[in-house]
């Protein structure tokens, strides 16, 4: 269990935990928002919300040897589960060339 | 000529010179004085008187009473004529009247001859007179009693027509009574008709002033939906200044903690300027949620305003149609009304007229009605004038003339045909019909004997309708009917009166006239049924 920096988004209904230390900053991107990251951005609906300490679980290896993704933990945001993956492994990232 | 012709009358001259003589011998004795000789003389002048007497005298008178006694014939045998040329007359036979009085001394039969011609002359003027005047009598009775059929025609007419008038009268009054309330009933719905213009007037006035603030509020409603335009600007500046904030607000969170620990604070005021750019969003969605239900409400009252400004444009047109079919209905019920008073007037005096034409056309019909009995006095008048011209002409025919008029003359002449085919009797009947054909008056010619028996007649076809029944027949005895009494007791050709014929049924008479056989013997009567009306037309 580690307290992580973690912004959390909503993507075509989906809410993803996405670590914060890879966000530089937020600009509005017609009907939503783009989050840029140091490698690219991420299209997204909504910033649900920004936590400095949001309490993360590590992935069970159930998860992690299962999903290809690699999945930085899991934890409970308002009550529904977060799982907290890097940005560039969500879906709608846009890499820099 | 004779001596008595000339007025010389021998008997009294020898008396006379014989008387002379004495008287001369006297005178000369008395001339000479001898007293013997004057008495001598005086005896041979009383001998010469006697003598002359004698001769003188005697002789005379003895011719003179010759001559009374031929004079007494002469004056027998006048007296005789005269006599029977006077029954004849009497009996209105005026040829036996001057056979009779040929006989008779010549001035005598002159005059009497004359006396006959100018009687008969007159009788054949009278008869054609007469016939003339019943001829005109009947045309007057026809022509009156036509006349008076048509007067009372008319009087019927003229009674219908009154009484026609008197209902179209009435009808009038009838009419103008309806018009004049009809004007009534009019004036009054033109009042209403004024008070509903006035109305309706009113209504356009008020749904105009409807038209005009409906109108006032689609402006309204126009402005507010450009205000709300101006709010939706508004609100979008708003919410783009809430999501720049909200932006703001994430990267200054980002910022924040990244900045760890110190940025603890910034990053709480961060967190609260992102829930305050919430909150204005949602303030915006909110505001912007009852601005569309206000935009709403206002499109909503655009359209209600626009339908209800299309109704009253509507209304306004039917009031406005409604006033002008009032105003024409007004000036229509005017018209009826003014109509309705002209036919009201024009039937009172369409009733006057007909009361003045009652009046007249009963003051018409009594006249038609003294006419038509004028008329009827009239044709009796003419009937009477027709009876009194057929009574002169029976009269006049009482006279027998030889006039071809004259019906003794013509029932002389056919008993003289009879006569000769006495004893042949169907000779006698076929004669008669012969003679019936030029006699279109007669309806009948029969034959009796002396007894009465009848024993031939012949029947005028033309007068008589051919399915008429004889009324006589052969055998029948007529010995009591006054005719045949009369004929054989005058001898004479007589006239009945007038009486109702049983084979035409109408008027008519006989001529009965003797039938004397070769010997002067009655051999029967003939009688001869003249139709009054054929008698006349001729």
């Amino acid at each position: 269990m580690i307290r992580e920096r973690v912004t959390v988004l909503r993507r075509e209904g989906t809410t993803w935990g996405l670590p914060g230390e890879q966000v530089r900053g937020v600009v509005r991107d017609g009907r939503g928002v783009q989050i840029l990251l140091e490698d690219g951005s991420i299209a997204a609906d909504e910033i649900l919300a920004v936590h400095q300490h949001l309490t993360v679980a590590p992935a069970p290896t159930t998860v992690v040897r299962r999903w290809a993704v690699p999945c930085r933990g899991v934890a409970m945001w308002n009550g529904v589960p977060l799982v907290v993956v890097d940005g560039r492994y969500i879906p709608g990232f846009r890499g820099e060339e | 000529m004779s001596a008595n012709e000339r007025g010389i009358h021998w008997p009294l001259i020898g008396p006379a010179l014989i008387g002379l003589l004495g008287l001369a011998g006297v005178a000369g004795m008395a001339a000479s004085g001898s007293g013997t000789l004057f008495t001598f003389a005086f005896l041979i002048l009383a001998v010469s008187v006697i003598a002359g007497y004698a001769a003188g005298v005697l002789r005379p008178q003895r011719a003179l009473a010759r001559r009374v006694e031929e004079l007494e014939h002469v004056r027998h045998m006048t007296s005789a004529g005269i006599t029977r040329a006077l029954r004849e007359l009497q009996a209105g036979d005026l040829p036996g009247a001057q056979r009779h009085a040929s006989g008779l001394p010549h001035e005598l039969e002159s005059s009497l001859n004359t006396a006959c011609r100018t009687l008969a002359a007159l009788v054949q003027q009278i008869q054609a007179s007469s016939v003339e005047v019943a001829g005109a009598g009947e045309m007057v009775h026809g022509t009156a009693g036509e006349l008076a059929s048509g007067s009372s025609q008319q009087a019927a007419a003229v009674v219908e027509i009154t009484a026609t008038t008197e209902e179209l009268a009435r009808t009038a009054a009838q009419i103008a009574r309806n018009a004049s309330s009809q004007a009534e009933l009019a004036t009054s719905a033109e009042e209403a008709g004024a008070i509903g213009a006035a109305a309706v007037a009113e209504a356009v006035s008020g749904v105009e002033e409807v038209l005009s603030r409906i109108s006032g509020i689609a402006n309204r409603a126009d402005e507010l939906g450009s205000h709300s335009r101006e709010i939706y600007r508004v609100l979008d500046l708003i919410n783009e200044i809430s999501q720049e904030t909200h932006i703001l607000a994430l990267n200054a969170a980002i910022e924040a903690a990244a900045a760890g620990e110190h940025g603890r604070r910034f990053t709480v005021v961060a967190d609260e300027v992102r829930r305050l750019a919430q909150r204005s969003r949602e303030s915006v969605d909110s505001v912007r949620t009852l601005l569309d239900e206000f935009s709403h409400s206002i499109q909503a009252t655009v359209v209600a305003t626009e339908e209800g400004s299309k109704e009253a444009a509507r209304v306004l047109e039917r009031g406005r149609s409604a006033a002008a079919a009032i105003e024409e209905l007004r000036e229509a019920i005017g018209n009826t009304a003014r109509a309705a008073g002209e036919i009201s007037l024009a039937t009172d005096q369409q009733e006057t007229a007909s009361d003045q034409v009652v009046l007249t056309l009963k003051e018409l019909s009594q006249v038609i009605q003294r006419i038509a009995e004028g008329l009827k006095s009239f044709t009796g008048t003419a009937e009477r004038l027709n009876q009194t011209a057929l009574s002169i002409q029976l009269l006049t025919q009482t006279f027998h003339t030889d006039s071809p008029r004259s019906l003794k003359h013509l029932a002389a002449q056919w008993s003289t045909e009879v006569a000769q085919r006495i004893g042949h009797w169907e000779a006698a009947e076929g004669r008669l019909t012969e003679l019936l054909g030029d006699a279109p008056f007669l309806e009948m010619a029969y034959l009796v004997d002396p007894n009465g028996n009848m024993v031939t007649f012949a029947i005028n076809r033309e007068a008589a309708d051919s399915s008429s029944a004889a009324p006589v027949s052969s055998g029948s005895n007529y010995a009591d009917r006054p005719w045949f009494q009369a004929a054989l007791r005058d001898q004479r050709t007589i006239l009945t009166p007038l009486y109702d014929s049983l084979l035409t049924g109408e008027r008519c008479f006989t001529v009965a006239t003797p039938i004397l056989d070769g010997g002067g013997a009655l051999a029967g009567v003939l009688g001869l049924d003249v139709n009054v009306r054929g008698w006349v037309r001729i």
